[in-house]
C-alpha cells in the first residue's frame, strides 16, 4: 500500500489512528498497534517478506541483548555477537539487492573471456530491506559501542525497525534517535490525554500536506513531462541541448520532491503517533560546496556512512581521507540500486567531495558553513548545484550508455535527426517550470521549517486539508516513490 | 500545582484537536466538491451521470436494450464477451438461429460482466434462446488494466445485477477514475451537458448500430480505397515491440488463471441453463505472429490449461465449448486483424459460422460487408442517441 492511496488515506491510517489513541491504553497497546499496523502495511505487499523482516528482527535483538548480559572482559565473543548480525544482514541485502547484479557482471565476464553465455538471475527485492537493514546495523553496532542500551523489550525493538511511516524509504532511525521517545511513551506520557500530544497532530498533518503537494502535485507531475525525453533517449532517438536540460534539471527537481515529499509524509505520519523523526532533508539545493550537500540531502543515509563506514574505515585520521571518502561513495552508490550507474553517480560525488577538500585545505574555498562574500558564496552555490545535476543524469539515466548519449545531448553534439516527441512539453515550458523550482528551493523555506513554525490557526488547517484533498484527486494516476526501488 | 500545569495543556489539546477536525472537514469538503463535480460532468463517460450520460460502449448497449424492449423487439440471442466480439455481426447470428440477436459484448469484459449483463438481459424482458460468449484469455489471466472493471459502473442497472460484494469493491474504487486533469471540463459539462456529435457515421471512428454491432467507419473507408492495409499496420506494430518492454506481454508475469472469473464463469454458465439457454463458448485467438513472438512455452501451456478447464466447466453446465484460440481453427486468415487481438470481420464472420458449427465461409455472401453497414446506417445508432 502506497501513501499516496485511497485504500491508506481512507481505510489504513484512520483505523491505525482510532485503534492507536483511542481503543485501548498504556505503552505496550499502543507498540502492539503500531507493530500489527506495520507488519499488515508490509505484507499488503507482499506477505512473504513479512517473514524475513520477522527473521531479521528477531535474529538482531536477541543478538543485541545476549551482547549486554556479557561480561565485558568477554571480548572476543562479545565481538561475534557483533560481527555475526553484522554479516547475516549484509548478506541478506547482498542476496536480494545484489545476487543478480553480480551475476549479471559474472555472465559479462564469462561472455567477454570468451566463455559460454551464464544465466542471469535475480531475486525479487524485499521492498525497504535496505533500510531496515541499515537501522539493523546501527542498532547493534551502537550496543556494542555502548553509545545505546538495547531495547527494553522485543515489542519496542520490533517498533522501531517496523514502523511503517518509515519502513519502506525512511528515513533511516536509529535506535537512539527513538530511545527517549519511547522511554516517554512507556512513563505514560500520552496517558493522561485521550489522544495524541498538542502539536504532534498539528506538525504531523501540516507536513503530512506539505509532502503529498511534493510528492503528488509536483513530482508525478514532473514524471509526466520528462519521462517522454528520457525514454526517447533510452530508445536510442536523439534530443536537442534545451530538450536535454529541460529532462536533467526536469529530473533534478522530480527526485527531489518525490524524496522529501515521502520524508515529509514519513515524518508528519511519525507526529500523528506521537514520534518525531529524524529530518532527511534540509533545503539541499541551498548547499554551499558538495559538503555541505552530503549534509543536506537524504541526511540519515548520509550520517550513516559517515558514523558506520567513514569513520571506522579511519575517516579524516589515517590519512587516507581520499581512499576512504571514494570507498564509503561507492559504496554509497552502490546502495542506491545494483546498477553500475549508480556506482558511477557516487564516484562522481565521492570525487566532489575530494576536490572540496583539497580546494579548502588550499584555502580556494573557504570550509563549510563558514562566513564568505556574498558573491562569491552564490558563485559556489551555484556551481555546486550544477555539478550535483549532472551527477542526476548518471542517477536517472538506464545505463552508463544512455548517461553518455544525455551528456552528449546537453553538450549539443549529435548532429542527427532530433525527434519531435508527441507527449512532451514543449520545451520553453519546461524549462520556465524549472526557473520557478529553481527559485522555490533556493529562497522559500523547507517544509520542516515551515511546518514547526507555523502557528495554530485554523485558515492553515482549512489550506492543508484543501491542499491534501487535491492531491487525493490525482491518487488514480499512481506512481511509486522513486526511492522505494532502492 | 497539577491544575496550573494541565490547564494550559488541555486547552494546547483542544486547539490541536480543532486544527484536526478543520484539516479533516476541509479535506472532505474539496475532496466531495471536486467528486461531485466529475460524476456530474463525466468528462470521460466514465461515471453514471444523470446531467452527461456516458457514451461508452456498456452504458449505450444498456440503454439501447432498454428501447428495445419498449419496442417490444427484445433479442432472443445474445453475444457476450469482450472488444475481442465487438464485431460479431448480429445479422449472422439471426442467420444462424433464426432468432433476433443483439451485441452486448464491450471492451475489457470478464464473466463478472457478462453475468451482470446476462442477468439484466432476463429482468429486462429479454426471453432468450442461446447466447454466443467469448472468452477472452487476457481477462482471464488478469491482463487487463483494474480500470476495465470498472466500466461497469456507467451502467447503473448492470450494476445493480453484480453481486453484492463486487457492487462495494467497485464502488469503493470508482473515485480512482477521476482525471484531474479534465476537471474543467466536467465543470463546464456539468453546467452545460454537450450535444450529440457533429460527425456524419461514415467519418466516425466508431459506430454502434442499434443491434449492438461495433464497427470502425473511418479505417474501413481508408481499406475500401486500399489506404489502410493490416499486413503493413501489423508488420510496423511488430518492429516496434521491441522497445515497449513488458507492455507488450499477453499475459502478466506470473499470470495464474483467476479462479474468481472461473467462479463467474460457471455462474454464467449455471444461470443459462437454469433459464434453458442455448450456451456456446469460444476462446478467442491473437495475431499469430504476435503470438509466436510473446508467449514463452510456460504461457502456452497455461493457456491450454485454462482452454481444459473451460471444457470442463463447459460438459459440466451442459453448454458448447470451441476452442477457436488459433486461425487455423476456423480457416482464417492469419493478417485479418485490426491490431494484435482484435480480428477483422473477414476472420470474424468465420469465426461465429465455426462456433456454431457451419462451415467457416457458410452463407458469408449473403451478408452485407461493413463497408455496405456504414454507407447505410441503422436509424438507431450510437452517433444519434445520447
Amino acid at each position: 500500500v502506497l501513501f499516496n492511496s485511497y485504500e491508506f488515506l481512507f481505510a489504513f491510517l484512520p483505523a491505525v489512528y482510532v485503534l492507536y489513541w483511542y481503543c485501548g491504553r498504556g505503552f505496550r497497546w499502543r507498540m502492539a498497534v503500531l507493530v500489527l499496523a506495520s507488519y499488515a502495511f508490509y505484507s499488503w505487499w507482499d506477505w512473504r517478506f513479512t517473514i524475513l523482516m520477522l527473521l531479521s528482527t528477531g535474529a538482531n535483538y536477541f543478538a543485541a541483548r545476549r551482547m549486554t548480559t556479557l561480561p565485558s572482559e568477554r571480548v572476543r565473543r562479545r565481538k561475534m555477537l557483533l560481527i555475526a548480525p553484522i554479516v547475516v544482514n549484509l548478506a541478506l541485502l547482498a542476496a536480494f539487492k545484489y545476487f543478480g547484479f553480480f551475476t549479471r557482471v559474472a555472465a559479462d565476464l564469462s561472455q567477454f573471456l570468451g566463455g559460454g553465455p551464464l544465466p542471469a538471475l535475480a531475486l525479487i527485492l524485499p521492498i525497504g530491506i535496505s533500510f531496515y537493514t541499515f537501522e539493523a546495523i546501527s542498532y547493534v553496532a551502537d550496543v556494542y559501542r555502548g553509545v545505546t542500551k538495547p531495547a527494553r523489550s522485543f515489542l519496542e525493538y520490533a517498533c522501531f525497525i517496523s514502523m511503517f511511516p518509515r519502513l519502506i524509504a525512511g528515513p533511516i532511525v536509529r535506535y537512539a534517535d527513538l530511545e527517549a521517545q519511547f522511554r516517554a511513551h512507556r512513563a505514560g506520557a500520552f496517558d493522561e490525554i485521550a489522544g495524541p500530544p498538542p502539536d504532534h497532530v498539528r506538525i504531523g498533518l501540516t507536513l503530512l500536506a506539505m509532502g503529498m503537494v511534493k510528492k503528488v502535485l509536483i513530482a508525478d507531475r514532473l514524471a509526466v513531462a520528462i519521462n517522454p525525453w528520457w525514454s526517447a533517449l533510452a530508445g536510442s532517438a536523439l534530443i536537442g541541448p534545451a530538450e536535454s536540460w529541460a529532462a536533467v534539471l526536469g529530473y533534478t527537481f522530480q527526485i527531489y520532491f518525490d524524496f522529501s515529499g515521502y520524508s515529509d509524509i514519513a515524518v508528519g505520519l511519525g507526529h500523528l503517533f506521537a514520534f518525531k523523526l529524524p529530518q532527511n532533508f534540509n533545503s539541499p539545493y541551498k548547499a554551499s560546496d558538495p559538503i555541505d550537500f552530503w549534509r543536506r540531502w537524504h541526511v540519515t543515509l548520509s550520517s550513516w556512512l559517515r558514523d558506520y563506514l567513514y569513520i571506522p574505515l579511519g575517516g579524516n585520521r589515517t590519512g587516507h581521507r581520499t581512499r576512504n571518502i571514494m570507498t564509503t561513495m561507492l559504496l554509497g552508490g552502490l546502495w542506491h540500486g545494483a546498477a553500475w550507474q549508480f556506482i558511477a553517480w557516487g564516484g562522481w560525488h565521492g570525487l566532489l567531495l575530494v576536490a572540496t577538500h583539497g580546494l579548502q585545505r588550499i584555502g580556494w574555498l573557504p570550509d563549510s558553513g563558514a562566513r564568505q562574500s556574498r558573491p562569491r558564496y552564490w558563485i559556489v552555490r551555484q556551481l555546486t548545484f550544477v555539478l550535483v545535476v549532472v551527477g542526476w543524469v548518471l542517477f536517472r539515466a538506464d545505463g552508463l550508455d544512455v548517461a553518455g548519449r544525455m551528456f552528449g545531448a546537453m553538450l549539443g553534439s549529435g548532429d542527427g535527426h532530433v525527434v519531435a516527441l508527441r507527449d512532451a512539453p514543449a520545451v520553453e515550458l519546461m524549462l520556465a517550470l524549472c526557473a520557478i523550482l529553481w527559485a522555490w528551493v533556493n529562497f522559500i523555506p523547507n517544509s520542516f521549517e515551515l511546518a514547526y513554525r507555523t502557528p495554530r490557526r485554523l485558515s492553515y488547517a482549512a489550506l492543508g486539508g484543501a491542499a491534501l484533498a487535491c492531491c487525493a484527486i490525482y491518487f488514480g494516476t499512481k506512481t511509486d516513490f522513486l526511492y522505494f526501488q532502492f | 500545582m497539577l491544575r496550573e500545569i494541565t490547564a494550559p495543556l488541555a486547552t494546547s489539546v483542544a486547539r490541536d484537536r480543532r486544527f484536526m477536525v478543520v484539516f479533516v472537514g476541509a479535506f472532505f469538503a474539496t475532496w466531495t466538491g471536486v467528486m461531485l463535480i466529475h460524476f456530474l460532468g463525466n468528462p470521460d463517460g466514465l461515471f453514471p451521470s444523470p446531467r452527461n450520460p456516458s457514451r461508452r460502449e456498456q452504458a449505450w448497449k444498456t440503454r439501447q436494450l432498454q428501447r428495445l424492449a419498449r419496442e417490444g423487439r427484445a433479442p432472443t440471442v445474445l453475444v457476450l464477451g469482450s472488444s475481442r466480439m465487438v464485431q460479431v455481426l448480429p445479422r449472422q447470428i439471426d442467420q444462424i438461429t433464426k432468432g433476433r440477436s443483439f451485441n452486448f459484448a464491450a471492451p475489457g469484459s470478464t464473466p463478472l460482466d457478462m453475468l451482470a449483463q446476462l442477468r439484466f438481459a432476463l429482468t429486462n424482458g429479454s426471453s432468450l434462446t442461446h447466447v454466443l460468449i467469448g472468452i477472452d484469455d487476457q481477462a482471464m489471466f488478469g491482463g487487463y488494466d483494474t480500470t476495465h472493471e470498472l466500466r461497469i459502473i456507467t451502467a447503473p442497472e448492470q450494476f445493480a445485477q453484480l453481486p453484492l460484494q463486487e457492487r462495494i469493491r467497485l464502488a469503493l474504487r470508482a473515485p480512482v477514475q477521476v482525471k484531474p486533469e479534465l476537471t474543467w471540463r466536467a465543470i463546464t459539462s456539468a453546467a452545460h451537458p454537450p450535444g450529440l456529435p457533429v460527425v456524419q457515421p461514415a467519418q466516425a471512428e466508431h459506430i454502434m448500430f442499434d443491434d449492438g454491432y461495433l464497427t470502425h467507419p473511418k479505417l474501413v473507408r481508408e481499406r475500401h480505397l486500399k489506404k489502410w492495409d493490416p499486413r503493413q499496420v501489423l508488420a510496423e506494430k511488430i518492429k516496434a515491440l521491441r522497445t515497449q518492454g513488458d507492455d507488450v506481454l499477453l499475459y502478466p508475469h506470473g499470470a495464474a488463471i483467476s479462479e474468481r472469473h472461473v467462479r463467474y464463469l460457471r455462474e454464467l454458465l449455471a444461470l443459462c441453463r437454469r433459464n434453458r439457454i442455448r450456451a456456446t463458448v469460444v476462446l478467442t485467438p491473437v495475431y499469430p505472429v504476435y503470438d509466436e513472438l510473446v508467449m514463452r512455452p510456460v504461457e502456452r501451456e497455461l493457456r491450454r490449461e485454462l482452454s481444459r478447464r473451460i471444457e470442463r466447466l463447459c460438459r459440466r453446465e451442459r453448454a458448447t465449448y470451441r476452442d477457436l484460440s488459433s486461425v487455423e481453427s476456423f480457416d482464417g486468415v492469419p493478417f485479418e486483424f485490426w491490431d494484435f487481438v482484435h480480428l477483422t470481420p473477414h476472420n470474424i464472420r468465420r469465426m461465429t459460422n465455426v462456433a456454431f458449427g457451419r462451415r467457416p465461409d457458410q452463407g458469408l455472401a449473403e451478408l452485407p460487408t461493413d463497408f455496405q453497414l456504414i454507407r447505410a446506417p441503422t436509424p438507431v445508432h450510437s452517433l444519434n442517441t445520447p
